[in-house]
């Protein structure tokens, strides 16, 4: 049906419609973007940027849920909401980079590093509105399982956003290397399947190429003989012929592009992902002693994939310190509980993340277990380890930056600065304070936990 | 074979130790046995053409040097060494003595006014490493492990794999797998002993007839057949294994009559054979001796002593020990029971006598955190220590929890002694070996100090290093928090949170005052 059949003998009323959409329109857009233009003010607050220096009273703009200028002296837009944060603490919100927690999904076992979290997410909701109530604003949900149960997701614990809520939908493979007799072989046997799965491809491909070369040789052969032919026969039959050559070639040309590499087992399409060091895929490998991680590195030595670790340091005896100098030496990327640990058998006690940072680690920290009373006590745990020695700064890196690295949402969440989004914690107090409360939450500009209201 | 004799002649005077020292039949393999003095003889004889190649080639990886300096060196098969020094390379000894060149970078334990011994073999153990395979589930920092070593540990059994306690690491943790292969010769079922000597004579026939087919094969005989072969499955071909020397036998029994049985048995077909247990051996030594069976002991064992089938052949008749004996027994009118049973004390000394192999474990191969002190596996000096009560030697009860029970392993070429060419397994420590008070200050395993008294918490507490009783325990591994900040006090009302800033200072409080109590470990 073209124009012309709807509009047959229609032409005035067609005009009509055409005019009124041409008026209509730009006016209907510019009303549209005014609507969408939804200024938020946070007003008066200490800010903890997390990125640069704290400031002493400050302003954040929000626009649209996401930061548009922080500063002392900062415009105020006209329209804007106003929360009132006269004595508050700002800081980013809280990120927990690898937890079960609100997440009633089935365990799974052996290598199915393929299943995500997204896919099968089960919301508890009232435990993940506990999490909020503490203030996590982002939770890197993982796999339940043992082996390589699946991908984790990057969320927030809000439930009714939505898509939106989602923020890294493949945050990170997960691997279990807690109990070397059995996922030190397991873990070793799903790299070498998996770097078969990639020599499979490259073989594929290197026997279409020789086949490609073979095709072309051949091709040029017989032009060659056409073109012998051609001379010998004379000038005569030129002109029917270059028209089939030509469409020979044209189907030569479009084979390439038709070449499908065999398909990847999927449970080990990650694994090879992370052997081919694509952007963006990472492991978290978890593990609670000492002896695991040597393990770990006897069994996956042949392989440099991009990983870290997270270390179950719940347990009042830990011996993890044994293997901090090499961790150090690695510079690798830790994500610890904030416990203060007994060396085994005594009543020796040691600060783990700052040994760890000492020694040249990078830190995230996480909640002690995977329960909402853990996520409550966090701030509280963090102020012991600081008590105890850990940087100042560090620490806050720890909880917001540093996790939100490792889920690779750095970009969007962590920090308070332009351009990112509006996740912040409102405190009493200083955050390390012992009697500071959290006062509210706000997800991205929205105030979805707290005593006050925005006026 | 000429060859290879003439050019072991100066190889030296620790090569002939060795083959002194060697056991009447060796354990291992016999191209085992000529690899390894190859081996020795290259390390002996040119020591200083290394060097030179080490200064030329930088760019090869870096060796790792390590040298035990200063101490009375016990190397087991040979004399004791008096203020000498152990120089390994990469977790192999290559030079003993007084005189020796310490490379620049070896890294040097001064072991000045003490002994060193090879470390300790227990030939069977358990909960020291993981099950089988170890290099996959060991505990590499386990308490365990950590008391093996402390206990002078270094090569243990677990499963039927001997490994080293490699501490931290599983680089050359296993030595040997596939130890033994258990056989049972019980005098309960006649037809099974029967059935098991007619599979071993077809296995021994077989054998014969390979010899007398490469035999005539050899002169040129086109009628030899080679001899049918497919018959050798299952069963058979372990015994074919086992008649060959490859592998060695074990079984446990501990009555006489079962130990000659058994001791009979490996004689006649010549196999090796390694008997647990062995209670009443005592009896039965010089069989045992002339069989070549190898024995694990325990000399603090007890066995009930009870009636056992004696044959009548075998019955003791002798009215002169009837009427030694105590009116309880001698009112026992069955004089066949009239015969020496149970354990001894003197079974180490007897076996010993009568040139048996032996290897001592103490009665708990685990490492017990319960029940009395000093029968588990970590003192396994002390169960050597009572065999020497019993009248055995020192030097052979030394040997017994070394060399002797590398032996009944079958690793004697790689560990239970200090000689060039074998691994680096060496313990450090401040007395006897045997006596109660000693205690091991190092432990070092393959070239690499596994286990440092002063640095475990352990016993560094115990008879501290240094001057003794004066000096104080040096730092412990975790380190200090550093100064404690003290919180500004809170305006607010007092919140949950205050209680536990309040702990934590008290817990520091208490640290600094006593070391255990409730605060400390609420804290946590």
């Amino acid at each position: 049906m073209s124009v012309r059949e709807i509009f047959k003998g229609q032409w005035p009323r067609a005009f009509l419609v055409l005019a009124l959409a041409v008026i209509v329109l730009p006016a209907g857009l510019a009303a549209d973007d005014d609507e969408k233009e939804d200024f938020v003010v946070v007003k008066g607050a200490r800010i903890i940027t997390v990125c640069g220096e704290e400031i002493e009273t400050g302003t954040i703009v929000i626009k649209n849920g996401v930061i548009e200028a922080v500063g002392k002296n900062v415009e105020i837009p006209f329209p804007a909401r106003i929360v009132d944060a006269d004595g508050l603490v700002v800081l980013p919100g809280l990120i927990n980079p690898c937890t079960l927690i609100g997440n009633r999904a089935y365990s799974r076992g052996g290598v199915q590093a393929h299943m995500k979290v997204a896919d099968d997410f089960d919301p508890d909701k009232e435990t993940l509105d506990d999490v909020l109530k503490a203030g996590f604003t982002t939770l890197g949900f993982r796999p339940r399982g043992s082996g390589i149960p699946g991908t984790a997701m990057a969320a927030r614990p809000v439930p009714d956003c939505g898509s939106d809520s989602v923020l890294n939908r493949a945050a990170f493979v997960f691997m279990e290397a807690d109990s070397p007799s059995r996922d030190k072989r397991l873990l070793k046997s799903a790299f070498d399947t998996a770097k078969k799965e990639i020599e499979k491809q490259e073989k594929a491909k290197k026997e279409w190429d020789e086949k490609q070369k073979k095709a072309a040789e051949e091709a040029k052969k017989k032009a060659e003989a056409e073109k012998k032919q051609a001379e010998q026969k004379g000038e005569k039959k030129e002109q029917p012929k270059p028209q089939p050559e030509k469409k020979d070639k044209k189907e030569e040309k479009k084979e390439p592009a038709k070449f499908t590499p065999p398909p990847i087992k999927p449970p080990y399409a990650p694994i090879v992902d992370l052997i081919r060091k694509k952007e963006g895929v990472r492991a978290f490998v978890a593990f609670g002693q000492a002896s695991d991680y040597v393990h770990f590195e006897d069994g996956l030595e042949d392989y440099e994939f991009d990983h870290l670790y997270v270390l179950r340091n719940n347990r009042s005896d830990c011996d993890l310190p044994l293997v901090i100098e090499k961790l150090g030496k690695k510079k690798a990327r830790v994500v610890v509980m904030p416990t203060i640990n007994f060396r085994p058998l005594t009543r020796n006690r040691f600060n783990l993340p700052r040994l760890l940072v000492e020694a040249g680690c990078v830190v995230a920290l996480r909640p002690s277990n995977d329960s909402a009373k853990a996520h409550g006590e966090y701030l509280r745990q963090v102020a012991a380890l600081v008590a105890a020695g850990l940087d100042r700064s560090v620490a806050l890196e720890a909880m917001t930056l540093r996790p939100a690295e490792m889920l690779g949402i750095s970009d969007r969440v962590g920090t308070i600065e332009k351009g990112r989004e509006a996740d912040l914690l409102f405190l009493t107090g200083d955050p390390f304070d012992l009697a500071t409360r959290v006062d509210k939450v706000m997800v991205k500009g929205e105030v979805v936990e707290g005593r006050h209201e925005i006026q | 074979m000429k060859f290879l004799t003439t050019a072991l002649i100066p190889a030296g005077l620790a090569i002939c130790l060795l083959f002194l020292t060697a056991p009447p039949k060796a354990w291992g393999t016999p191209q085992d046995e000529r690899k390894r003095a190859l081996e020795v003889k290259v390390e002996e004889a040119a020591p200083e053409k290394e060097e030179e190649k080490k200064e030329t080639d930088d760019d090869e990886p870096k060796e790792n040097w390590f040298a035990v300096t200063g101490g009375d060196v016990y190397t087991v098969t040979g004399p004791v060494l008096r203020n000498a020094t152990v120089l390994a390379k990469d977790g192999i000894i290559v030079d003993l003595g007084r005189d020796v060149d310490i490379p620049d970078g070896a890294e040097i334990l001064d072991a000045t006014g003490l002994r060193v011994y090879p470390g300790l073999v227990a030939v069977s153990s358990s909960g020291l490493l993981g099950h089988e395979p170890p290099e996959h589930t060991t505990d590499l920092f386990g308490m365990s492990m950590i008391l093996g070593l402390s206990g002078g540990l270094t090569t243990v059994v677990t499963g039927n794999t001997a490994a080293k306690l490699t501490y931290g690491t599983v680089e050359n943790m296993v030595l040997k797998r596939g130890l033994f292969t258990k056989i049972s010769y019980s005098r309960r079922s006649p037809s099974q002993r029967r059935a098991m000597r007619e599979d071993l004579e077809k296995v021994r026939r077989y054998l014969r007839d390979v010899d007398v087919y490469e035999l005539r094969k050899a002169a040129g005989d086109k009628d030899a057949a080679e001899p049918d072969k497919k018959w050798l499955k299952g069963k058979y071909s372990t015994y074919l294994k086992l008649l060959k020397g490859e592998i060695t036998a074990m079984m446990s029994c501990d009555q006489t009559q079962d130990l000659r049985d058994a001791a009979e048995l490996a004689g006649h077909f010549g196999f090796n054979l390694v008997i647990r247990g062995g209670g009443e051996a005592w009896t039965v030594a010089p069989e045992l001796g002339r069989s070549n069976v190898s024995m694990i002991i325990t000399p603090r064992r007890k066995i009930r002593q009870g009636p056992s089938y004696v044959p009548e052949d075998e019955v003791c008749e002798d009215e002169e020990v009837h009427e030694d004996l105590p009116s309880v027994l001698a009112a026992w009118e069955d004089t066949r029971l009239l015969r020496p049973t149970g354990t001894s004390p003197e079974l180490a000394r007897i076996l010993y006598d009568h040139g048996v192999n032996f290897a001592i474990i103490p009665q708990s191969g685990y490492i017990s955190l319960g029940g009395i002190t000093g029968r588990d596996i970590a003192t396994m000096p002390m169960e050597a220590a009572f065999a020497v009560r019993g009248g055995l030697p020192e030097d052979a009860a030394v040997k017994a929890i070394t060399i002797g029970a590398a032996r009944v392993l079958g690793v004697d070429h790689r560990v239970g002694s200090i000689e060039p060419g074998k691994d680096a397994d060496l313990i450090v420590v401040d007395g006897d070996l045997l006596h109660y008070k000693t205690m091991v200050q190092w432990t070092i395993v393959n070239g690499r100090i596994a286990y440092d008294k002063e640095k475990e918490s352990l016993f560094a507490h115990i008879r501290p290093r240094g001057k003794e009783g004066t000096e104080a325990i040096p730092e412990f591994w975790p380190r200090d928090f550093g100064p404690m900040p003290t919180f500004k006090p809170n305006v607010e009302p007092p919140a949950p949170g205050e209680e536990e800033s309040e702990e934590e200072e008290s817990a520091e409080e208490a640290e600094s005052e006593a070391p255990a109590d409730k605060e400390g470990s609420e804290g946590g």
